[in-house]
């Protein structure tokens, strides 16, 4: 290595020092100047709209380092939140930052609710921001709230130490395949195919007579949308048949009411599969719904002993009327909210494109209208570690 | 030098073909008398001889008579030279006179025959007498004789064999190399029993003259290496050489890389596997550390006892030291990137619980971390030069001031700590000690672009790094070999460490006929059962 060599790097390390020190372009920025949003509420308020952000608050989390530094008052809540109305998404973000000393940081956010007069009145225009600025995941559960979202998630959970963290494990437990910002512009896009987003509700727990009750969050069923705009609420029954027909169950679990009120047998369907089956003619379309499931008997109230394979086949016939009769209100339902939540258009697009060429202009108007058949196939895999109803006398059961 | 003994010297007609001047040898001018040939006047030679060791304590001379009463003059190093040896050999029977020869025509004083020591020879300069003198030898100057006797009398062994201090193993040879160059050697041929095992020998340093053995396996080694290794060998011109590190520095290829192009062992049975696998091998008289090239990354990374646990543990711990040699490179560079630029790296519940811990901390994390990396380094440093008993008293203090009080103090946060103290835990699985130092200082070089420039300063880091390691070649041999250039027979020592029954070919970079290391099959589980039971 010759002098020359060592010039050309003493030149080459200036060069770099005065890149680095003079030009000012240092965007770093410690932890200690961020604010890490958790979650963002998004709410019509008049004309305009209204986002609530939930900002954690590293000081009051115990970390072990922050015992002496802390300074606030003990036992407050680890989290803030900040709210102001503004024009758009962005536009109220921006109000927010002017009353934070912390630069609010959004590639921690792990939900983003929509109330649901939002979501009535339409939420496509409020997913740009969320792609365009790549701090923003598309990874990030939606969700539609019952009544104003900023309800939601300022409730004060005991369970996890900010309710957006509460949220998104109920999410979590909603569906094989947790509705993202990602899965909702998705759905938007695909043609014949409406988003469904699950509900969360403020709730109190433990109702009962020691203490007051506390608050808590609720998964409530889930919102249909025709297009970007919710349509309806599906709770309960309802929309767990919407979601075993969009093959989104997570482990779903069936009641089957026994023959002879005698009791209540509980199934969960550990494994399931649907493929939708459109037939058209002319202008008729009508829809089998096929399902199949695999299933794990958790619990038998009744007397029925589900010894003999004949018991279980006679089970699993029960099972799969109980499946087909709710698949098919449920899908009544959602030809009445004019929502094509399981994509039978998208299905016709796939399969039989020419017809659906014919069909979709027309398809707003033919979906409230077209048959549907639902066929299930079940089968008892798993009746748990017993066979018999546990501690019941031989004389009680009944073997058929 | 005084005038007196110049003039005596220059009474001598032989010194006249002698008359080229003396050589500056870097800037000490060598004593004329070396460059002159020995008189047969026996009072010349003392004075010559004394002149020439002037001021040296440890010289001892002893007049003595040989045959008939003719003067004789001996001299050695007190030290250096065995006395017993000496006196049992030289002295007893010279005075004794055993050792006349009785031929008629060509009559010498002393029959070398008749000397019961095993390295006898003759010197005709100064030069040969003073280098004899210097390498132990006991020279003894007879009147009337323009030669002198030099008997080897080296006192052997310094220091013992012991336990290698830097690279102490669970398994495998106790022995360690010495600073005596012969047991060295010895070592070596206790490993390697074959004629093949060749050890070039040759002296370095002007003044230190020190011994220098280049040890290969003819036939295993590449030619065309040993040949180069031979060369720049030879090219050397220095006064002194006291340690390994002194030859690595002058024949490595590329002086400015961080990287190490040579690596050094205490360890006789690495420095045989070694030369088993085709290298060559340096031994330096004076330091218990051989020098071994050519090297590759990946067997700087391996470690001797790799070779003597089963091959799943070794594989395993192969794979925890790529681990921790990347965390010891790059983890507190990530940890500064991702805490000032890249807050969406990190899970949300980890970065929350970074932010917590940083919350009240007064410095920027580059700040930080280099307080830490600093005084951790630092740390080691005092460990490393204090006596034992002190160095605990350091790494006490180390653990409670940084471990501890200064997170409670709120001057550095306890995730770096973690950083700190993981990345210094890596660092030290590092099984050869200058790939370590490397690592220690590219750190800091990613730690100051992952400040500045945040992960596009470590891929920054990365590249450079990557690019350099691709040029760089030792002896010829590029340092990836193995993964680059692509040769995926070599995986199965670098990737993995395949059992001793399938590591049949040896590495892929030398070139040699002898490819085959064992026969194939040698696994008892395909031999036929009536085979061996």
């Amino acid at each position: 290595m010759s002098v020359g060599i060592v010039r050309l790097l003493n030149l080459f390390s200036i060069c770099i020092m005065c890149a680095v020190m003079l030009t000012g372009c240092w965007d770093r920025i410690e932890v200690n100047d961020v604010a890490f949003v958790l979650g963002t509420a998004v709410d019509k308020e008049g004309s305009e709209i209204r986002t609530t952000v939930q900002i954690a608050l590293p000081g009051q989390l115990g970390g072990a380092g922050s015992q002496g530094g802390g300074g606030g008052t003990s036992g407050s809540k680890p989290w803030y939140l900040e709210s102001k109305p503004g024009l758009s998404i962005r536009d109220s973000n921006e109000n927010e930052q002017f009353s934070l000393s912390r630069k609010e940081n959004y590639s921690h956010r792990r939900i983003l609710l929509f109330g649901e007069d939002l979501a009535k009145d339409g939420i496509g225009k409020y997913l740009d921001v969320l792609a365009r600025i790549p701090q923003n995941r598309l990874s990030s559960f939606v969700l539609v709230t019952r009544g104003p979202a900023s309800k939601v998630i300022s409730t004060n959970v005991a369970t996890e130490k900010f309710p957006a963290e509460m949220i998104r494990e109920i999410m979590k437990q909603s569906m094989k395949k947790p509705r993202t910002i990602k899965h909702l512009a998705n759905a938007l896009l695909t043609e014949g195919l409406d988003p469904v987003l699950p509900v969360v509700t403020p709730d109190k727990s433990a109702p009962g007579n020691d203490g007051p009750p506390e608050d808590t969050i609720r998964l409530d069923g889930i919102a249909v949308f025709n297009h970007d705009k919710c349509t309806g609420f599906l709770t309960g029954k309802m929309a767990q048949a919407v979601v075993i027909a969009m093959n989104q169950a997570k482990d779903p679990e069936i009641v089957v009411p026994m023959p002879g009120d005698n009791g209540y047998l509980f199934v969960r369907l550990h494994t399931t599969d649907v493929s939708l089956r459109p037939s058209i003619k002319g202008d008729s379309v009508s829809v089998l719904i096929k399902v199949a499931a695999d299933s794990t008997i958790l619990e038998n109230e009744s007397n029925y002993a589900l010894t003999s394979p004949e018991s279980i086949a006679k089970l699993e016939r029960m099972i799969e009327d109980d499946i087909n009769s709710e698949i098919t209100e449920a899908f009544r339902k959602l030809q009445k909210y004019h929502s094509d939540a399981l994509g039978v258009g998208k299905t016709i697009h796939d399969v039989k494109p020419k017809e659906w060429d014919k069909l979709k202009n027309r398809w707003n108007t033919i979906y409230p209208s077209i048959d549907v058949a639902v066929q299930t196939r079940v089968v008892v895999e798993n009746t748990g570690a017993v066979l018999k109803p546990f501690a019941r006398k031989d004389g009680q059961l009944k073997y058929d | 030098m005084s005038y007196k003994v110049k003039k005596i010297l220059s009474s001598s007609k032989n010194n006249k073909k002698q008359t080229d001047p003396p050589k500056a040898l870097l800037g000490l001018p060598s004593p004329p008398i070396l460059e002159m040939n020995l008189q047969e006047d026996l009072e010349q030679n003392k004075a010559a001889l004394k002149e020439l060791f002037a001021d040296c304590s440890d010289m001892v001379y002893r007049d003595v008579n040989v045959e008939e009463g003719r003067p004789a003059f001996l001299a050695y190093i007190e030290g250096i030279a065995d006395a017993n040896s000496i006196k049992d050999h030289m002295l007893r029977p010279i005075i004794i006179g055993l050792i006349r020869e009785e031929t008629e025509e060509d009559y010498e004083p002393i029959d070398l025959k008749r000397i019961s020591l095993p390295q006898v020879s003759r010197a005709s300069t100064w030069k040969e007498v003073s280098e004899a003198l210097l390498s132990s030898s006991a020279v003894l100057l007879v009147d009337g004789s323009k030669e002198a006797l030099s008997f080897n009398v080296k006192l052997g062994v310094r220091r013992g064999v012991e336990e290698p201090q830097t690279e102490s193993v669970i398994r495998g040879p106790r022995e360690g190399f010495t600073e005596t160059l012969r047991v060295n050697t010895a070592l070596l041929r206790f490993k390697i029993k074959t004629p093949s095992l060749k050890m070039a020998g040759m002296v370095i340093g002007k003044q230190t003259k020190t011994d220098i053995v280049l040890c290969y396996i003819e036939g295993l080694a590449d030619e065309k290496i040993v040949q180069e290794a031979r060369k720049r060998l030879k090219n050397i011109d220095i006064d002194g050489v006291l340690e390994s590190g002194y030859i690595e520095e002058l024949i490595e290829d590329n002086p400015y890389s961080p990287f190490p192009q040579m690596q050094y062992t205490e360890r006789p049975d690495t420095v045989a596997a070694q030369l088993l696998e085709g290298r060559f091998a340096i031994l330096i008289d004076g330091t218990p550390f051989a020098l071994i090239a050519p090297v590759s990354l990946a067997q700087l990374l391996q470690a001797s006892e790799d070779y003597y646990e089963r091959f799943f543990i070794a594989t395993l711990i192969r794979w925890l030291r790529y681990t921790f040699i990347l965390i010891a490179l790059f983890l507190p560079g990530l940890y500064i990137a991702v805490t000032t630029f890249h807050h969406d790296m990190v899970p949300t519940t980890l970065m929350l619980s970074i932010a917590a811990a940083r919350e009240s901390i007064p410095f920027p994390a580059i700040v930080e971390a280099l307080m830490m990396e600093v005084s951790f380094e630092a740390l080691r440093e005092a460990g490393v030069r204090l006596p034992k008993t002190v160095g605990q008293a350091v790494s006490i203090l180390g653990a409670l001031v940084i471990g501890q009080a200064a997170v409670q103090a709120g001057i550095v946060s306890a995730p770096m700590v973690i950083v700190v103290s993981l990345t210094g835990i890596a660092s030290f699985t590092i099984p050869k000690f200058n790939l370590a130092i490397t690592v220690r200082m590219l750190r800091f070089t990613v730690m100051i672009l992952a400040a500045v420039f945040g992960m596009f300063g470590i891929i920054i880091g990365v590249i450079w790094i990557a690019v350099h390691m691709v040029q760089l070649k030792s002896f010829g041999v590029p340092y990836l070999s193995g993964l680059t250039p692509y040769q995926p027979r070599s995986f199965k020592d670098i990737l993995v460490r395949v059992p001793w029954w399938s590591m049949i070919d040896r590495p892929s970079w030398v070139d040699n006929d002898d490819r085959k290391r064992m026969k194939e099959g040698m696994t008892s589980s395909t031999k036929q059962p009536d085979e061996g039971w």
